[in-house]
């Protein structure tokens, strides 16, 4: 045997030269993974479906007009919504389950406060279809952008001389300063959309615009005070709360005065606020808790009573006068039942009941309702709103309604989302595409996202939301949400201005790296890390990862380490 | 962390079972790895991953060896190496939790007693799994196994101590669940020369009766209840805590595993007492070793293996 043979190991041993992908371990299993982005739990609890996860990923990594640009995409308003929105998204957070919610609203804020971007063009079907939209509220301004945004030249009739509605003169300074207000109307008002103001629209008004105009929307807001029906109500010294709020020499009034105000909702916590900032001596709020709405976030109940405004639970039976002029409320006591539906925390009463309240200025807030006008009253109505279907169609070919003018609910989000919806049913009307599909998506759910209609490729749908699992508890830290800086009660009752201010930049990019990003790949690759037979892949330029058929073993340890519920497991197609 | 651009050095279509921890510890020790490696392995699940002849899922040159020999076999390749002089190629030897603390002991002692240039990853699954699920003499207490259908009547080896105890240059343990923790031990390893050593935890899904997605869960609770501690061991006395786990109940860590399903409140109770005195421990020897031999690490001269401290 010479030398130079037995040099070579392979005489000796034998030597593997071919690979294992040979092997089709795919056969082992029919169960694969499925890539599939879903909507987030607070995204579909946002009733205008803002995309959540997207802007949450974009500020934690510091890019805050990408964020903002998410947000323009579902929502012409988000400076005023990462304000005074009633967050409905940070009740279905899946991070309550663990520490607390994302602060999502200020993130939202962060996201329009340190972010510029521009309004985004969906298309120019609609360039020779005019629309009128009267009333420029949260409603009349989302479905003038919208509309806009699919091509339509815009005419927005405004009766005040401002726009934005109860945004501009409803919701106080203290909560919502115009500045922001006004930033989010000018970016709106980069469309094709004329202004009108000054411009009350009334029955003839209607008949003119239908005429000259492909379709009308009415959002024109509930401005009307519901009575309580209770003896002494024409008293001197009770003042519907709109009207207190709405002007500042009756706001003067209250100075020194003892102020009672009666409901439980943002009108009655807002009226109480704005007296105590008028200098009144005493400020109570009578609410029942039975049949008074209620603020749907405990922040605003909290500062109020932080700033020394007491919340009695009681029932208003009758105004008791003097000289025709306001002096005492008679009431009776609540009984236990009548708390059932009432379930915030800081609900409890916080003074013991008494039969007569003392006062010297009464302010009802109980609700309001549709103008008794020329325009309102020539349509079909119930429950003090405008009769129409989930996409704001009235019995009336092209008027439409959104906002608080139809029957949909009182909040700014869902005033925006009611008018996006219409938008869209007016777009596809006019342009002769409606179908099934967009029927469906236009009545389903109180969520409604214009992207998914306008997004070609597969629909979300918008009933499924990311489920995330106990890996993606274990794997996250306990955080602690980040504070917004806010004034003191005892300065802020002084003035108008701004109670909480919002996040530094850096904060923001922390407080949005708490998101689990429920229900959007951000490319964490943990799904490929974990997989045993290096199956799975995201091919290059795309977001989607992809097991590959040949080799997966159908194990699904790249869908339980898929920490935000995109990947699933199931039956190979 | 998107690590698509790094080559996998291991291959698809291996054999082992659906969801194997152990694969997914060797595929991660690979990619820190590299291609300038050449591995060894011996009789365990690695050398089933590893595949059988003439295919195979190491994308770097290999070697089969015997059950107890892969610390030498490993020693020798490197010397080889070193003799034709090779000096950037590194070796690793994979081999078992049975082919480390019982069978290959000596063997693995020998060559960190001399301290010989390689890398070693023990690869612990906690049994014999290979085999079918023997005790080994890392099962854990009360854990069943085919040899222990009763429950493990005996603590777990303490297999770290032992190889500190040899003052090599660096020990460390490791977990599936932390892979990047996991890459930056075997990266920091490459850095070095001597014998390196890394005890990396790696569920056996049929041995330790969990679902076959459950490998990364399960070894993540094994940290984040302290059963399974992430730290470091610099020439056998500088101890380096690496996670602050979120110490977790044990019973979280036990309830999940069906190797664990007869296990008694006491004797959960006595899981939880041996963890929290083993952890309170690990700290007192981090602190006191910090203290001792401060942040620097202790100078080590590699070519002939010899220690200066
Ligand atoms: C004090 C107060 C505080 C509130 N706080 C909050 C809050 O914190 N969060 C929240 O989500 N919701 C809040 N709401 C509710 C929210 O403001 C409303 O649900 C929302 O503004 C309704 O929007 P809209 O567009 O339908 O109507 P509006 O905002 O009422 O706007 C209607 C617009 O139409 C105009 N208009 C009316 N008639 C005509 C006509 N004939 N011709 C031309 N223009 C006309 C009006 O001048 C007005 O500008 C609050 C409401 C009040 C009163
Ligand atoms: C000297 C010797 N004894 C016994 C065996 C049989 N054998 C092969 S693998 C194995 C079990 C290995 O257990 P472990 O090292 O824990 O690795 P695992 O299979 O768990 O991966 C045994 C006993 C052998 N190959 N050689
Ligand atoms: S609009 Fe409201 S519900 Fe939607 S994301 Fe913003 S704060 Fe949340
Ligand atoms: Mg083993």
């Amino acid at each position: 045997m010479s030398y130079h043979k037995f040099l070579d190991p392979e005489l000796i041993i034998p030597i593997s030269r071919s690979s294992t992908t040979a092997f089709r371990t795919g056969s082992w299993s029919r169960i694969r993974p499925v890539f599939e982005e879903k909507f987030s739990p607070c995204s579909v609890a946002c009733p205008t479906a803002n995309n959540i996860a997207s802007a949450m990923f974009k500020i934690s990594q510091g890019d805050f007009d990408g964020a903002l640009a998410a947000f323009l995409e579902e929502s012409p308003l988000p400076g005023v919504c990462g304000r005074v929105c009633n967050h409905n998204c940070q009740s279905k957070c899946n991070r309550n389950d663990h520490d607390s919610s994302v602060r999502i609203r200020t993130i939202e804020r962060s996201a329009s406060d340190h972010g510029t971007a521009k309004p985004v063009q969906l298309t120019d079907a609609g360039k020779k279809l005019p629309v009128a939209v009267i009333g420029s509220g949260p409603a009349g301004l989302a479905a003038a952008y919208h509309l806009a945004r699919m091509g339509h030249p815009v005419s927005l009739l405004e009766a005040s001389e401002r726009l934005g509605g109860l945004l501009a003169m409803g919701i106080p300074g203290y909560r919502l300063p115009k500045k922001v207000l006004n930033h989010d109307i000018e970016r709106i008002l980069t469309l094709d959309i004329k202004p009108i103001t000054n411009h009350t629209v009334d029955h003839e008004g209607l008949e003119k615009l239908l005429d000259s105009h492909k379709a009308v929307l009415l959002a024109t807001g509930t401005w009307a005070p519901t009575t309580m029906g209770i003896p002494g109500e024409d008293l001197k010294g009770i003042i519907p709360g709109l009207d207190f709020l709405l002007d500042s020499s009756i706001q003067a009034q209250v100075k020194g005065r003892n102020v009672i105000v009666i409901g439980g909702g943002n009108t009655a916590i807002d009226a109480s606020r704005v007296a105590m900032r008028n200098g009144a001596a005493t400020v109570s709020i009578l609410y029942r808790p039975d049949l008074d709405a209620l603020p749907d976030s405990d922040d605003e109940v909290c500062e109020a009573e932080e700033e020394g405004i007491l919340r009695i639970p009681s029932h208003p039976m009758e105004f008791i006068g003097e000289k025709g002029e306001i002096c005492s409320i008679r009431c009776r006591e609540i009984v236990q039942a009548e708390y059932s539906n009432n379930c915030i925390s800081s609900s409890k009463p916080n003074i013991e009941f008494k039969e007569l309240f003392p006062c010297d200025v009464v302010i009802t807030a109980i609700g309001q309702t549709l103008v008794a006008s020329s325009l309102h009253s020539s349509l079909q109505q119930e429950y003090g709103r405008i009769v129409a279907d989930r996409q704001g169609r009235t019995a009336r070919k092209g008027l439409y309604v959104a906002g608080d003018a139809g029957p949909f609910q009182a909040t700014v989000v869902d005033a925006m989302a009611s008018g996006k919806r219409a938008a869209v049913s007016i777009h596809l009307e006019l342009t002769g595409s409606m179908d099934e599909t967009s029927t469906a998506l236009l009545d389903s759910g109180r969520t409604f996202s214009i992207m998914d209609m306008f997004k070609t490729g597969p629909k979300r749908n918008s009933d499924a939301s990311a489920k995330i699992n106990r890996y993606s508890y274990l794997t996250a830290s306990e955080t602690t949400p980040q504070c917004s800086p806010t004034i003191a009660a005892d300065e802020r009752v002084c003035g108008f201005q701004e109670v909480v201010g919002g996040l530094e930049s850096k904060e923001a990019t922390a407080e949005a790296g708490r998101c689990f990003y429920c229900g959007s790949c951000i490319g964490c690759d943990l799904c490929a890390t974990f997989c045993p037979d290096v199956s799975m892949c995201q091919e290059s330029g795309k977001t989607a990862y992809e097991a590959d058929p040949e080799h997966c073993k159908g194990c699904g340890a790249c869908a339980a380490a898929c920490v935000r519920g995109v990947l699933e497991m199931g039956e190979e197609q | 962390m998107n690590n698509n651009n790094t080559i996998d050095v291991l291959d698809a279509g291996h054999a082992a079972c659906p969801g194997c921890g152990y694969a997914i510890g060797m595929k991660t020790v690979l990619k820190a790895l590299g291609s300038k490696a050449v591995v060894v392995v011996v009789p365990s699940c690695a050398a089933i991953i590893a595949g059988p002849f003439p295919n195979t899922s190491l994308g770097v040159p290999s070697f089969h060896s015997a059950f107890e020999i892969a610390a030498p076999t490993a020693a020798g390749i490197s010397a080889a190496l070193k003799r034709q002089g090779i000096s950037d190629v590194t070796v690793l030897a994979f081999a078992g939790d049975g082919g480390t603390f019982d069978i290959g002991l000596q063997a693995l002692s020998g060559a960190a007693d001399r301290n010989e240039d390689f890398i070693y990853v023990c690869l612990d699954n906690e049994a014999y799994m290979n085999t079918g699920v023997q005790v080994s003499s890392s099962t854990p207490m009360y854990s069943w196994t085919g040899t222990s259908p009763n429950g493990n009547t005996k603590n777990k080896k303490q297999i770290m101590e032992i190889m500190a105890a040899h003052r090599i240059p660096y020990a460390a343990t490791a977990s599936i669940a932390f892979p990047e923790d996991l890459m930056a031990k075997v990266e920091k390893a490459k850095t070095m020369r001597g014998t390196r050593f890394i005890h990396l935890l790696a569920p056996c899904n049929t041995g330790w009766k969990i679902a076959p997605d459950e490998a990364p869960l399960v070894s993540r609770l094994s940290v984040e209840s302290n059963i399974f501690p992430l730290y470091e061991i610099f020439d056998g006395l500088r101890y380096e805590i690496n996670y602050q786990p979120k110490r977790l109940p044990v019973e979280n860590y036990l309830a999940v595993q069906g190797r664990f399903s007869h296990i008694l409140p006491d004797q959960i109770k006595a899981v939880q007492t041996e963890t929290d005195r083993a952890w309170a421990e690990l700290c007192a020897r981090e602190a006191r070793t910090r203290q001792l031999y401060g942040d620097t690490p202790v100078a080590i001269d590699c070519e002939s293996g010899t220690k200066e401290i």
